[in-house]
């Protein structure tokens, strides 16, 4: 099952608008241009997020959750209603710590923007290929996604290492089978955490993506709105995307009312702003996908190493040393069961000829028992 | 702001971008742009989870080859130990019994020929008495038969304790010992019986 079913459904409709519509809201919504910038700029997700409720349900009421993991998660289904933490609510989703929430774009891209965090270009990417790596790093190491060597330690299942053992393999394979729980409840938890972490972070990742794009299509549906007018009149609404007059900020008009071209130069600065974030975050993506399947390739090749324990190569030699065993054993149990007949028949000799010695025994004392009487007669 | 166009529609295709304002689409071209941010979310989350999910599997397939590995090695240990511990116990057994058993009916051959003789004995006495048998020839068979008997028991008594292998009834003992084996050259022989 995929975390989100291949479908034309937009994934973002199925957030909870009304109980956060601040955060997501349609393209068509009159309201928006404050929730997008004020005075020109751009509101953060982070901002955006201060003083809001965020017990409420992340998905809509009546989302969709068939066939996608993801939104099963969300919705508190499976792993997402594990070791006491309900994942189908809005503050269990988002990325947290012990400084407070954090959010992708403003605590791990905007510090590694090269200058202010505004638009990339083909020619200069605002974050390199390189931070990337870094902010994935930073991502696991706040444990808001999973190391390598929580998915599967080889350390785990070597017998003379005594580091502790917690790959989520390790705590799969110490599992009951039929119900996937630890009876020790320490190590229960650990397994549930784990299995949540990286639903939790998709989860946080569409959250936070699905604000800006929302805002994205709202500037778009304007900038054709604004495009197609062949008598330009200003829409006082878009006001807060402006900044003041007479600057050199690519949001600011000459005069007090902007121009048509100062008004379409404004959205697709806006656009290209939040075209950024949501490639970034994409790009984000990609790269833990590349590092996902760079372990996978590292446990693939250690399947396929023959030196390797564990290795199918390996499992081969132990099964045919086995099977030899096995052939060795059945022949030993045939020679044992035809030696213990032979027991058996020689212990009934034996007793026969015990029966044949008493026998003669008797005879004989009965014989010298004549003969002495032959002698003294 | 012509640099920051690329990274403006980056799902449109530059065809649209060329119509005029006369007779642009855009209800198409916003349809164009929705549908591959759709499929651009879907495409990103599918394919870091699956990848994430797909270690985890090789993972569990790693771990599983191992724990099958392990169980084959501890079988074969106790296949080995199993084989080592106990596979000669039975038919040493056997081995002691037919011993026994044979040293039994060699014990009973000689009670039978005892029996014989003394049969003999009672017989040749009676008809010596009864004059049926001279004096001398009585005395004569006598002692033929007591030689008879003792040889048979100093026989199987000698080739038991000194010549006949201990663990095999049927096998002479043949030492590596070259004195020993100048010692028994006299009963080469010997009946192995």
């Amino acid at each position: 099952m995929p975390a989100l079913q291949n479908t034309d459904t937009d994934h973002c409709t199925k957030l909870n608008r009304t109980g956060y519509p601040s955060l997501w809201f349609a393209s068509d919504s009159s309201t928006a241009a404050s929730l997008i910038a004020t005075a020109g700029v751009q509101k953060t997700f982070k901002s955006s997020l201060t003083g809001l409720s965020l017990s409420n349900p992340i998905l809509a009421s009546d989302a969709s959750t068939t066939s996608s993991t993801l939104l099963q998660f969300l919705k508190g289904e499976g792993a997402g209603n594990q070791g006491g933490v309900d994942y189908s609510k809005m503050e269990n989703v988002l990325l947290k710590d012990s400084s407070g929430s954090k959010t992708i774009v403003d605590d791990y891209f905007t510090p590694k923007s090269s200058g202010p965090y505004t638009f990339s270009t083909k020619s200069a990417p605002k974050i390199s290929s390189t931070n990337f790596d870094t902010i994935i790093t930073d991502l696991q190491t706040a444990e808001f996604l999973l190391k390598d060597t929580e998915i599967y330690n080889a350390e785990d299942f070597d017998p003379a290492s005594s580091s502790p053992k917690s790959s989520l393999v390790y705590l799969n394979s110490i599992a009951n089978a039929s119900t996937g729980v630890i009876s020790e409840p320490a190590l229960q938890d650990k397994k549930s955490k784990l299995e949540s972490r990286n639903l939790r972070f998709f989860g946080a990742w569409l959250a936070e993506y699905c604000f800006y794009r929302c805002r994205y299509e709202w500037l778009l549906n304007k900038f054709f709105t604004v495009y197609k007018q062949t008598t330009y009149s200003y829409n006082s609404t878009l006001a807060p995307l402006f900044s003041s007059a007479g600057t050199s900020d690519p949001t600011s008009p000459a005069g007090a009312t902007p121009t048509q071209a100062e008004c379409l130069r404004c959205l697709t600065y806006h656009m290209a702003c939040l075209n950024t974030r949501m490639t970034d975050i994409r790009l984000l993506l990609g790269k833990i996908s590349e590092k996902y399947s760079a372990v996978t390739n590292t446990v693939q090749t250690a399947i396929n190493t023959s030196s390797n324990i564990g290795s199918n190569q390996d499992l081969r030699n132990k099964i045919t040393a086995l099977n030899d065993s096995a052939m060795n054993m059945q022949t030993y149990l045939t020679e044992k069961d035809f030696h213990d007949g032979v027991v058996k028949y020689t212990s009934e000799k034996n007793r026969y000829a015990n029966i044949l010695l008493g026998f003669y025994a008797f005879l004989n004392i009965a014989a010298v028992a004549m003969v002495f009487q032959l002698r003294s007669s | 702001m012509a640099s920051s166009q690329d990274f403006l529609f980056g799902a449109l295709d530059t065809s649209l971008l060329g119509q005029t304002t006369a007779n642009l689409d855009d209800a198409s071209m916003k349809n164009a742009i929705y549908k591959s941010e759709n499929s651009n979310i879907i495409n990103a989350i599918n394919m870091a989870e699956t990848n994430s999910s797909g270690a985890l599997t090789y993972g569990m397939y790693l771990n599983r080859n191992k724990t099958i590995a392990d169980t084959a090695v501890e079988l074969t240990a106790q296949n080995k130990t199993l084989k080592n511990g106990s596979s000669e116990t039975s038919a040493r057994q056997g081995e002691i019994n037919e011993w026994a058993s044979q040293n039994k009916l060699d014990t009973l051959f000689f009670l039978q020929t005892l029996f014989l003789y003394l049969m003999s004995y009672i017989v040749i006495t009676y008809m010596w008495r009864y004059g049926l048998l001279p004096g001398s020839t009585y005395y004569w068979v006598l002692a033929i038969l007591t030689l008879i008997i003792l040889g048979i028991f100093l026989n199987r008594y000698l080739y038991t304790s000194k010549i006949r292998d201990n663990r095999y009834w049927n096998r002479r003992y043949l030492s590596l010992d070259k004195n020993l084996q100048d010692d028994t050259t006299e009963n080469e022989c010997a009946s192995s019986s």
